[in-house]
């Protein structure tokens, strides 16, 4: 299969900031195609079922991004994407995919250099 | 009524005070001295976590508050009420307007260590709009006598923009390419790149610039314009007058030169030398001001074939004489008149007119000049390319003082010539009627004359002869008055010059002006094209009838200058760019060009050396890109006068700004850095002083605009109709990608209806396009991709930027709900990730479109809802802080006291205070009840206590509990206490407020009970400002058949919204509290069997993300 065509999707937490590229790093900071990021409103609502959904359907490869300990708006929000992230590597460990195309990250705000390393560290781990 | 409180702000605390006073309805002043209310450097890591974006924008929206930023205040008057002045400095940036698309810094010049003058912080600039950074303007062009600006037009070379270059050039003096060559650029030894390593090469740029510009950029027909206004005739076709005619034709008049000389140019064409200022390239310029208008007759001697009068009498309504200083100066010694002494003014005159051809006599073999300036070295340059075989300057002082230009100097020394300093001729030896020789003198200097300069002393006996065969007298020249001969009412003066005003260049008679050489003695080009234009400005000003003044070409600006020495320390020394010269061997043969002038490679390098010392150089390439003329290049400092009742400071470093003796109200957040317990204790504080602050009688009720609901109708799923807009924010979007594909893409997606581009979504003429197109195609649901509002990517409701500007608008007279319309935001996400390459950001976008328009399609209109608010407050404990915050609160709110303790064990301090509150009316006191229960949510609480075996529902809005409590009492309220810096007294259950962290620094930090209740109650205050409890649109429901009542939604909810009811007896089913709920779906995933769901946002997002990917 050609690098290229490798899916990735990210599901980002309303809260973290720079997903997008700000003016000043235009040029800079970018990440492939590929790469899709879609907003939820807390890394706590991830479904397992929506993450195995994804592998199934062709994705390889899933991360999840919230914010740290302490300062999830929801206060418990990624304590509980926490508890379901192990379920879900589990799961895909027992389904014969390699747990590591699933990852799960916290980047504090205004974190913009870590949001872009963390994005181009995972697809050189799914390539 | 209400207060008007200004704040000076200094960071987060100011803004979380603003937003208390604004909760309790007061008028707010917030003075910030930097561009933004809340610049990105005030955050500090440590407390970057609890910023809260939204908070700043809420209160950024509220139309209470009034934000004046750049500014700081000045005066401080203490009278009945206090009155400020404030002094706000310039933006350039008009606040309103600037929408922050950012092609003004795209287009910006000027690059400084990559940072441009022009700019938007990031990730929230608060007001939405650029700043530009000036300072004093450069030496240079301070320098300059016509102020070109210079740092403009180097920073447009370095940016490749010669064309702009060249007319921001034009824009000052109508001979670039002239000055370019032969201008004696003072601006180079002003520049500030001379205590780096060398100046900048400034004069060579612009003749690189004006060269580059007449050899590729201007190909288009040059057409002659007729000019249909009065008649002005100038007389002299130097650059003084070339500069008047240009500038007399731009307004519209009629310009007739006269010149004596069959060709026109003055002293440009014959004065210097062909080997400096080719001719084809000044009579380049002078065609170039012929096709404004302007009439050039020769060969006219104004003085001898016609008089002033004449002129007059021919209808011209202004004349204007730059005659120039034509006649030589004498050297007053014996053997002046012999043939084969002549003037270097003639000498120059006849090489010329023989169009560089003239030949001097065979049997002239040496020459000697007398003089030492620029004329003096010309000549003798000139007489070296016109056969002399050997050429002398004498000249009397010594190398330091000569007037002669440098680098003139150096290349007449490469040639040959000999220059003799020390030495002035005492007589001309002739013989036969010819020159023979020169008998000179020797000198040595003395004291200083008044011009500065040493004064020679002959050494009597020192002379000696010079074996010459010709000498040129280039001692100076003067004014040549043949032209007003005639015309015996202009007045000279006993100096023989004309009599000029200096300032309105007016002589004695009406109607006529003098300028250039003629009235300032021989001097420079560039001094000469400044009285030109001054001139056409006054001449226009006599023929308008108005009254002459001439306006200083700049205003300086009010700041002293600021340059730190410490800037240049880090810059790269790097050596300035040397033109090449034609080798001195071949260059005396004939009158070649010497100096080869740039390549495009050494100018680009050479105008990167600039320093751009005045930061903003005024180019107007920022004026001409933005298309809604949001940019005042000439805004000044404004001072605003402001009556305020009260003033707030909240930074120790802006207390020396206004006198503190002047009143009270100081918070003083001294140490930012120690985190939440600090600044905890400082909103405690600022609450405090709020309530001494604003007393009840002021206290306004704040109604909040439910903005949401506009119409709640639903849209079956064949009806629906969605409008595509795609904004391009001014070429900020649509530069980088190809709108068409967009277009096209788009229109062929399931219910879109159509889709549009919008060049500015966010701007009045742009919004209205949406709105005609939403009503004439009756679209109900609308898709637009635009920027974002701010990082949080457009998920809060209170957004107050641009795109809000278009929310709020586009849904003003239309029927449409806001749950209807996708926002997605193309710019962050789309056309900014790829750059370089507009196909991936194409397609990148037309992926997120699609998917908007999917989310779009399954949107229904929700409505939120409201609850009027209980306006009591019930508060439970017996501290002194709670007794205290009672007697307050008493004063308006009715108020339930619960006390836990007997009357008799309350302590000594409060027991006055105690007694006040039993005799209040207000209050209703309970002793040591028995608390059963406590249902709601804020604003509708009900307490249920027993009382002598009496069970009463106490019904309030806000409950305060105080820290002491026991903690079974604490069960019964569900009451953990959540610490959390920016919300001082909030519990885990909003409503209920406590101060249990309070209690743990209350002695460290010396906060005292009185401080606290007083905090309390303006806390408790500020929940119930209010009429209605609004819930949001997006949350949870549950569906009553699937649920199982398992409960394991309540664990995870965090804002214990949902509980369990019984549906019917012993069928317990979850309930959510519409009021409580954020929308945060962790429920929604937590629920084992599908029940809890949010209407239109259900996981099916999954399936439409798969969709798009694929």
């Amino acid at each position: 299969m050609n690098n290229k065509e490798k899916k990735i999707v990210i599901l980002a937490c309303y809260q973290t900031h720079f997903t997008g590229v700000n003016f000043n790093d235009i040029g800079k900071y970018s990440y492939p195609i590929s790469v899709n990021i879609v907003r939820i409103p807390c890394s706590g609502n991830i479904d397992v079922s929506d993450v195995l959904k994804l592998f199934s359907n062709g994705i390889n490869g899933v991360m999840i991004i919230g914010c740290p300990q302490g300062v999830c708006k929801h206060s418990t929000g990624n304590i509980e994407a926490q508890k379901k992230v192990l379920i879900i590597k589990d799961l895909l460990f027992l389904l014969g995919i390699n747990p590591d195309l699933f990852q799960y990250k916290w980047i504090k705000y205004y974190q913009k250099e870590e949001f872009f390393q963390i994005v181009n560290d995972f697809i050189k781990i799914v390539e | 009524m209400n207060k008007r409180i200004a704040i000076i702000n200094n960071g987060i605390l100011g803004i979380y005070i603003a937003d208390y006073l604004l909760k309790l309805g007061q008028e707010v002043y917030i003075i910030n001295k930097t561009p933004y209310i809340f610049p990105f450097s005030y955050l500090k890591k440590e407390i970057e976590e609890y910023i809260d974006f939204s908070k700043l924008l809420e209160v950024y929206n509220n139309p209470n508050i009034k934000i004046f930023t750049n500014s700081y205040i000045t005066k401080l008057e203490k009278n009945k009420k206090l009155k400020i002045k404030i002094k706000k400095f310039p933006k350039y940036v008009l606040e309103d307007i600037c929408n922050g698309c950012r092609q003004c810094i795209i287009n910006c010049p000027v690059q400084i260590n990559n940072d441009k003058p022009i700019s938007i912080e990031t990730p929230f600039p608060l007001p939405y709009s650029c700043v530009i950074n000036k300072r004093h303007r450069p030496p240079c062009v301070r320098r300059c006598p016509v102020h070109i600006n210079i740092q403009g037009y180097i920073a447009l070379i370095s940016a490749g923009k010669y064309k702009q270059a060249f007319s921001l050039i034009k824009e000052s003096i109508p001979l670039p390419s002239v000055c370019g060559y032969v201008c004696f650029h003072p601006c180079e030894q002003e520049c500030r790149r001379k205590e780096v390593d060398e100046p900048i090469a400034i004069n060579a740029l612009k003749r690189f610039v004006s060269d580059y510009n007449r050899n590729y950029a201007t190909n288009s027909k040059r057409e002659t314009i007729n000019r249909s206004g009065e008649k002005v005739a100038i007389i002299g076709s130097g650059p003084a007058g070339l500069t008047a005619a240009h500038d007399l034709a731009l307004k519209n008049y009629k310009v007739t030169i006269f010149e004596r000389l069959p060709l026109p140019g003055g002293l440009l064409r014959t004065g210097i030398p062909e080997y400096r200022l080719p001719k084809d390239i000044l009579q380049y310029e002078i065609n170039d001001i012929c096709n404004l208008g302007v009439e050039i007759k020769t060969n006219v001697h104004i003085g001898k074939d016609k008089t002033i009068d004449d002129l007059f009498a021919a209808d011209f309504k202004a004349i204007f004489i730059a005659t120039g200083a034509q006649s030589g100066l004498k050297l007053g010694v014996k053997g002046e008149n012999l043939p084969g002494v002549e003037d270097a003014i003639s000498f120059l005159q006849k090489v010329s007119l023989s169009n560089w051809k003239y030949k001097l006599n065979s049997d002239i073999k040496k020459v000697v000049v007398v003089g030492g300036g620029n004329s003096a070295i010309d000549s003798a340059r000139v007489a070296l390319r016109c056969g002399a075989e050997k050429v002398y300057i004498l000249y009397r002082r010594t190398r330091k003082e000569i007037p002669a230009s440098s680098w003139e100097i150096e290349e007449a020394l490469e040639e040959g010539i000999q220059i003799e300093f020390l030495v002035a001729p005492v007589e001309i030896i002739g013989e036969n009627n010819k020159v023979k020789g020169i008998k000179v003198q020797k000198m040595k200097l003395g004291e200083p004359d008044s011009s500065g300069r040493k004064t020679p002393i002959p050494i009597p006996g020192s002379e000696y002869e010079i074996e010459t065969d010709m000498v040129i007298i280039a001692i100076g020249q003067k004014p040549e008055l043949t032209v007003i001969k005639q015309s015996k009412d202009i007045l000279i003066n006993k100096k023989n010059n004309i009599v000029v005003d200096k300032n309105t260049y007016q002589t004695n008679r009406k109607g006529v002006f003098a300028g250039g050489d003629f009235i300032l003695g021989p001097s420079s080009v560039i001094e000469a094209i400044k009285t030109g234009k001054e001139a056409a400005i006054a001449i226009d000003k006599y023929i308008k009838g108005e009254e002459i003044s001439i306006p200083p070409h700049f205003v300086e600006q009010e700041e002293p200058e600021i340059y730190h020495k410490d800037e240049l320390k880090n810059i790269k020394k790097q050596p300035r760019q040397k033109m090449i010269n034609s080798l001195p061997k071949n260059r005396i043969k004939d009158f070649q060009l010497v100096e080869q002038g740039f390549t495009e490679e050494m100018a680009k390098l050479e105008a990167n050396r600039c320093l751009n010392c005045g930061i903003c150089c005024e180019c107007g390439e920022c004026v001409k890109s933005c298309d809604l003329n949001a940019l005042d290049h000439r805004q000044k400092v404004e001072e605003l006068d402001l009556e305020i009742d009260d003033i707030i400071v909240t930074s120790e470093s802006e207390i020396l700004s206004v006198n503190p003796d002047n009143f009270d109200s100081l918070v003083n957040f001294e140490n930012r850095d120690t985190l939440d317990i600090q600044l905890q204790l400082q909103l405690i504080k600022s609450l405090a002083i709020i309530s001494d602050l604003v007393p009840i009688s002021y206290q306004n009720q704040v109604n909040y605009k439910n903005n949401f609901i506009n119409s709640s109708i639903n849209i079956k799923e064949e009806d629906t109709k969605i409008g595509v807009f795609i904004c391009g924010c001014g070429g900020s979007i649509s530069n980088y990608l190809n709108i068409d594909d967009i277009l096209e893409f788009s229109k062929n997606l399931p219910n879109v209806k159509t889709s549009k581009y919008i060049h500015y979504s966010c701007v009045e003429h742009g919004i209205k396009e949406i709105k005609q197109t939403i009503k004439k195609l009756n679209i109900n649901k609308i898709v637009l991709g635009a920027c974002a509002c701010c990082n949080l990517d457009q998920v809060c409701s209170n957004c107050s930027l641009q795109r809000n500007r278009i929310k709020e608008k586009i849904f003003e007279n239309l029927e449409l709900n806001r749950y209807v319309c996708t926002f997605i935001n193309i710019r962050e996400h789309g056309a900014w990730l790829y750059p370089f390459d507009k196909n991936l950001s194409t397609k990148k976008v037309s992926s997120l479109i699609y998917r908007g328009i999917l989310q779009c399609n399954d949107a229904l209109p929700l409505t939120p809802k409201s609850i009027s608010i209980n306006k009591n407050v019930l508060i439970i404990g017996s501290s002194s802080e709670i007794i205290i915050g009672a007697r307050i609160l008493s004063e308006d709110i009715p108020t339930y006291l619960i006390l836990t303790e007997k009357e008799e064990n309350l302590s000594e301090d409060i027991i006055k205070e105690y007694k006040l509150l039993k005799e209040s009316s207000n209050c209703v006191i309970i002793v040591n009840p028995n608390i059963l229960e406590n249902n709601g949510f804020i604003g509708n609480f009900i307490t249920i206590l027993e009382i002598n075996k009496e069970i009463k529902e106490i019904k309030t809005g806000v409950i305060v509990i105080d820290s002491k409590i026991k903690d079974k009492l604490r069960k019964k309220f569900n009451l953990k206490c959540k610490f959390s810096g920016f919300n001082p007294f909030e519990t885990n259950i909003k409503g209920i407020l406590s101060f249990d962290g309070v209690n743990d620094f209350l002695v460290k930090y010396g906060l005292t009970p009185n401080t606290i209740g007083k905090a309390l109650s303006t806390k408790v205050r500020i929940l119930l400002n209010k009429n209605e409890l609004l819930s949001k649109g997006r949350i949870a429901k549950v569906n009553t058949y699937l649920c199982r009542g398992c409960g394991q939604c309540i664990e995870v909810c965090s804002y214990n919204a949902i509980s369990l009811k019984n549906l019917k007896p012993e069928i317990l089913v979850s309930d959510i509290n519409e009021f409580l709920c954020e929308g945060c779906e962790i429920c929604v995933t937590k629920c084992p069997t599908g029940a809890i769901s949010i209407p239109d946002h259900t996981k099916m997002y999954i399936d439409k993300l798969l969709e798009t990917v694929r």
